[in-house]
């Protein structure tokens, strides 16, 4: 479909017009797309900038990249996948996944088409959206770019001039050959844990720079017999029994985050007793024992991590990188490393994040409107920019069950809005007593008090932005309710 | 905020300690054992659970309460029941039996409250005026899940649900439990959505 713009600019080829345009062709993208063709809406159109589709799955590509929540649980409940072959997939296992499913979809992705600014037109009521591809306008915006999509390296000095090879672990070089090589693995996250042991088996030698420790639980996996992959084939009811049973069960994490002083300790027990049985030095475990609350940061599950240390002798560098000179890797404590190569594993641009500065609203960009810290009504909806739509934003991440869960509660709520009847605008009143409401639950939480720095809190101001304080039920239930007050006819609720 | 008064079953007070502490997030809680005393006003959510489910619909039918959930209760003391109980202080008879096929969990069971089940006044279900939730189990080998559905029939203003667990439906799936009793405090005359 297409159409002109106004007269002035009528000598311009026509500009394509979509009724949704998704950017972003990660699982929010790709799931928003499938529920939107399979309920009869064809008019969209997603716009990914990257060569293929698959998000942060596409992009991870480091050694032993997997994911931490069981695959049945960690997929789309309308999209189930008989075939994972073990209870936690692998990362590329998670892109062929999305791959497949984005089949349906395909003639309405348009890949290498970054979009670079995102422009709200009052008189037309409508979004303009330039891309590399060119102008296009929608009457609906939905941003569905990640929440870990943009790979932050800290600063450091003399970095520039590092004779060796650098790259994040989201940026990972295939072309780096590890073997007989001095290598500085920098952060001890989710990524570092997974990627470490991987290169330490074949490096002469790896450092590990660590900020802070992690809390690392068992890896409970195992392969799915042929019997029970046969029956998933079989009888989708077998998946969707396993999925309600994963995810109820994972429920039960939150308690340990918030509220519940014993199952706390049962959980801080247990990930120290894992500690304890991967490294036999004192001194080391010492040094990789967390000195906060656990569930403040995201609780890592590994079995190799810490027995990879005596293992394999990795060095244990308990404070960040601060400088390069040359080859040498110097921590913040003077120590310094001699290294061929460094990866950073240090994570992603998460509190702030990068898209924002180039939607432009009525009167502000996303980034000004954020400036003190991601909020949205029902996490979703932003005062100011109408017939726009977040998805995995403010407050909607997890840290205790599927972020899969969450992005179909937020798909949900958005369906909900574009159905006839729905609104399209939220008042800044509503966005505001949502916030509020927010920020009084986040207050005393492990998340905020728990004594740690994480990419779950907005550093310019320590509000906890980026994760949803509760079940992941209750996400559901908030956004639910949502939808229907802002279906009354007042609209606009308070 | 609600007021909820729960009543355990055969573990005690064991049965309660996920709901009661995250219940507690957001309401006003107290935990009842099911030999102790028990009172309730036109405010209280009256929860019970296994024998305290038995107990609950007794007190409701005679008591004040603003609300009433029954979980994995029972309309009648079938023999089949009391069989279990006398077997039932076998430790491992008591845990197998207790659990569905999803679950590897361990329910407690204190045997002075196996012997209550013999006891308990027969709720009159007709004289039960408040809106109920009925859950039953799917796999519950103790009370069945068929007694659930005659609660459910025999309470004028009832919903009922199953669960996907065995008896010990509290220890095998506390977060949808609490998911069911959170939306329940909420919304009294819709019936909450199982999730599996």
């Amino acid at each position: 479909m297409t159409e002109s713009l106004p007269e002035s600019r009528s000598h311009v080829t026509p500009v394509p017009h979509t009724d949704v345009a998704i950017v972003g062709a990660g699982f929010a993208g790709i799931g928003l797309a499938l529920r939107l063709q399979r309920s009869g809406q064809t008019d969209f159109t997603v716009f990914e900038r990257a060569v293929a589709v698959g998000g942060t799955w596409r992009d991870n590509t480091y050694p032993g990249v997997a994911c931490d929540i069981p695959a049945h649980l960690y997929s789309l409940s309308f999209e189930t996948n008989p075939d994972w072959t073990h209870v936690f997939a692998q990362g590329h296992q998670i892109r062929d996944y999305l791959e497949r499913a984005a089949d349906e979809v395909r003639p309405r992705i348009r890949l290498k088409s970054p979009v670079l600014d995102m422009q709200w037109d009052e008189d037309r009521e409508r979004w303009i959206l330039d891309t590399l591809a060119g102008r296009h306008t929608a009457r609906v915006l939905v941003l569905a770019c990640g929440r870990l999509a943009d790979p932050y390296i800290p600063n450091i000095e003399a970095l520039e001039g590092f004779t060796g090879e650098l790259f994040h672990s989201a940026r990972w070089d295939h072309d780096v050959d590890f073997a007989g090589k001095r290598v500085a693995v920098v952060g001890s996250g989710a990524s570092a844990v997974q990627l470490m042991p991987r290169i330490a088996e074949v490096a002469e030698h790896v450092t590990v720079f660590q900020r802070s420790a992690p809390y690392v639980v068992p890896r409970a996996d195992r392969a799915y017999t042929d019997a029970e992959r046969g029956l998933f084939a079989k009888d989708p009811s077998e998946i969707t029994r396993l999925r309600s049973q994963l995810f109820w069960a994972a429920e039960e994490g939150f308690a340990e985050r918030a509220g519940d002083p014993s199952r706390t300790e049962a959980a801080r027990d247990r990930a120290l007793t894992h500690l304890a049985a991967g490294v036999a030095d004192p001194r080391m475990r010492e040094r990789l024992t967390p000195n906060y609350e656990i569930g403040c940061k995201r609780v890592l599950i590994s079995n190799d991590y810490f027995p990879a240390f005596e293992r394999y002798g990795v060095t244990l560098v308990t404070s960040p990188i601060a400088a390069v000179d040359g080859g040498t890797a110097i921590g913040a404590d003077g120590s310094a490393h001699d290294v061929d190569v460094i990866v950073f594993a240090t994570g992603f641009l998460a509190a702030e994040q990068p898209y924002a500065a180039h939607v432009r609203g009525r009167d502000e960009t996303l980034a000004e409107h954020w400036a003190g810290g991601m909020r949205a009504y029902a996490s979703t909806m932003v005062a100011g920019f109408p017939q726009l739509f977040v998805l995995d934003g403010p407050n909607a991440g997890l840290g205790h069950n599927s972020a899969i869960h969450m992005i179909e509660s937020q798909i949900e709520f958005v369906l909900n809005a574009l159905a006839p009847g729905g609104a399209l605008e939220v008042s800044p009143a509503a966005e505001d007593a949502w916030t509020r409401q927010l920020d009084a639950r986040a207050e005393g939480t492990v998340w905020t008090a728990g004594g740690c720095e994480s990419w779950y809190v907005d550093p310019r101001n320590g509000r906890l932005t980026l994760l949803w304080p509760g079940f992941a039920h209750g996400f559901r239930g908030a956004l639910a309710e949502a939808a229907a007050l802002l279906a009354l006819p007042e609209g606009n609720p308070v | 905020m609600s007021r909820f008064v729960l009543i355990p079953g055969f573990g005690g007070a064991a049965d309660v300690d996920f709901v009661a502490p995250m219940l507690a997030r957001e309401h006003e809680v107290s935990v009842v054992e099911a030999t102790d005393p028990l009172v309730t006003d036109a405010d209280t959510i009256l929860v019970g659970y296994s024998l305290g489910a038995v107990r609950a619909a007794a007190h409701a039918a005679t008591h004040p309460v603003s609300a009433l959930v029954l979980l994995c209760g029972w309309a009648q003391l079938t023999p089949r029941l009391l069989d279990w109980t006398r077997h039932a202080h076998d430790e491992a008879f008591a845990r197998h039996t207790m659990v569905g096929p999803d679950s590897d969990r361990a329910p407690l069971v204190r045997p002075e409250l196996l012997d209550l089940v013999e006891t308990l006044p027969v709720p009159r279900l007709g004289d039960i005026r408040c809106p109920t939730l009925v859950i039953g189990a799917r796999y519950d080998l103790v009370a069945m899940a068929h007694q659930s559905r005659l609660l459910h029939g025999g309470i004028a203003n009832s919903h009922h649900l199953e669960l996907p667990t065995g008896h010990a439906a509290l220890v095998e799936r506390p977060a949808e439990v609490l998911s069911l009793l959170s939306a329940f405090a909420t919304h009294p005359s819709v019936v909450p959505v199982v999730a599996g």
